[in-house]
């Protein structure tokens, strides 16, 4: 049985705090805290890129697993700033940490839905060639193509990388999972000459709309309801869109995990940031993880602890 | 016809307007007080409520509650 066995993650040193931003974009601190929800961020230096937080998270996986590097099958990363277009990421990765020349290396082009469509693909690459252990990293630099003016994203996004080892006797085993994808929209959240841009009203719109319908399909796939979930994970893209989420799934707040004060939207580190400190927590039997934006896409599963599957 | 009661109806369920005696029709929302967030709850609230789509309508078209009406009106939403 595959699943999640060891997460571990990395921030930049390089802290930013938004209240520093306050009187440039005319917002106050309730507005900051209550509304966007993120009061610091992190971001990598200008000569820092993808590979480096990506290496740095792997390098925090070892550091607290017993996974070795020459036991990896497939290493997988999850980005859409890469260091340059040629060649991918996870093949720098590979390289620079004297990964086996067996090791399969490919990057996932995603979002914020792109963690949990990854622990899809690589859990279904695994089975389908017997694979024992694989990687699957999270590491989107959007300080790259944030515009400093930008009030509408500056405030949100953060820097940081994670790192899952997928393998057997997992803690967590992921199922149920449920996609979908709105390719109209491809406009809402979009570089444009290097320059990130986001209709803000767009991507809300789709979240509160199809996020709800995304976790109780998934639900629905399990037979479960929502009282049979410990914990709702989902993308952290601001407090007011998790907020918003939680009062259209009648969800009881204390379920609604809450991780973005001090990193703020980490992209698709965002979900595998939150289920980090869970996998101790025995009483956490069943997680609902939903991940949404860039495409626009969208993608649900829950993971449930191995003894309850 | 939707009228303004009904479009009031809908701004009170989604909570963004905390005296709703005091909210002018005829400003914005934004002259009331609400800031772009909670507006755009209340567009997607009136989207589900009238099957209107209001996606791409500029924001100054729908910014009042008389705005919305006359809008919802002209694109033949029901109540």
């Amino acid at each position: 049985m595959l699943g999640i066995k060891e997460i571990a993650h990395f921030l930049p040193e390089t802290r930013k705090d938004n209240r520093d931003l306050m009187e440039t974009f005319d917002i106050d601190e309730a507005f900051l805290r209550d509304k966007i929800g993120v009061m610091e961020r992190r971001a990598l230096g200008p000569d820092e890129t993808a590979s480096d937080m990506a290496v740095a998270a792997l390098e925090a996986l070892l550091a607290k697993s017993d996974l070795d590097v020459s036991e990896i099958d497939a290493l997988v990363v999850v980005t859409q700033n890469p260091d340059s277009n040629i060649p991918h990421v996870s093949g720098l990765v590979h390289g620079r940490m004297g990964l086996p020349a067996r090791t399969l290396t490919f990057d996932i082009s995603l979002g914020c839905s792109g963690y949990v469509i990854g622990l899809s693909v690589l859990t279904s690459v695994m089975q389908a060639n017997g694979f024992a252990n694989a990687v699957l990293i999270t590491s989107d630099p959007y300080s790259k193509v944030v515009q400093p003016e930008d009030k509408n994203t500056v405030l949100l996004f953060g820097d940081g990388a994670t790192a899952t080892w997928i393998g057997q006797d997992p803690v967590f085993v992921p199922g149920h999972f449920s996609f979908g994808s709105k390719g109209d929209l491809d406009g809402a959240l979009a570089t444009r000459d290097g320059a990130l841009t986001m209709d803000g009203r767009a991507v809300f719109t789709f979240a509160a709309g199809l996020a709800p319908k995304s976790v109780r399909q998934t639900l629905e796939q399990a037979g479960l309801e929502t009282g049979d979930i410990d914990s709702f994970l989902f993308h952290q893209g601001s407090k007011y869109i998790i907020d918003t989420l939680a009062t259209r799934l009648k969800l009881p707040r204390e379920k609604v995990v809450n991780g973005l004060e001090k990193t703020g939207n980490t992209v698709s580190s965002s979900i595998p940031m939150l289920i980090e400190p869970l996998l101790r927590d025995g009483s956490q039997k069943r997680l609902l993880l939903c991940g949404f934006g860039v495409g626009l896409s969208y993608a649900s599963c829950i993971c449930t602890r191995k003894e309850n599957t | 016809m939707i009228t303004n009661d009904q479009v009031r109806d809908v701004i009170e369920e989604t909570g963004v307007v905390p005296d709703m005696a005091a909210l002018d029709d005829t400003k914005s929302l934004e002259e009331n007080g609400v800031d772009s967030l909670d507006t755009y709850t209340v567009l997607f609230a009136l989207e589900e409520k009238f099957g209107v789509s209001l996606e791409k309508v500029d924001m100054e078209k729908v910014a009042s509650v008389d705005l919305m009406v006359a809008y919802l009106n002209a694109h033949g939403a029901t109540s």
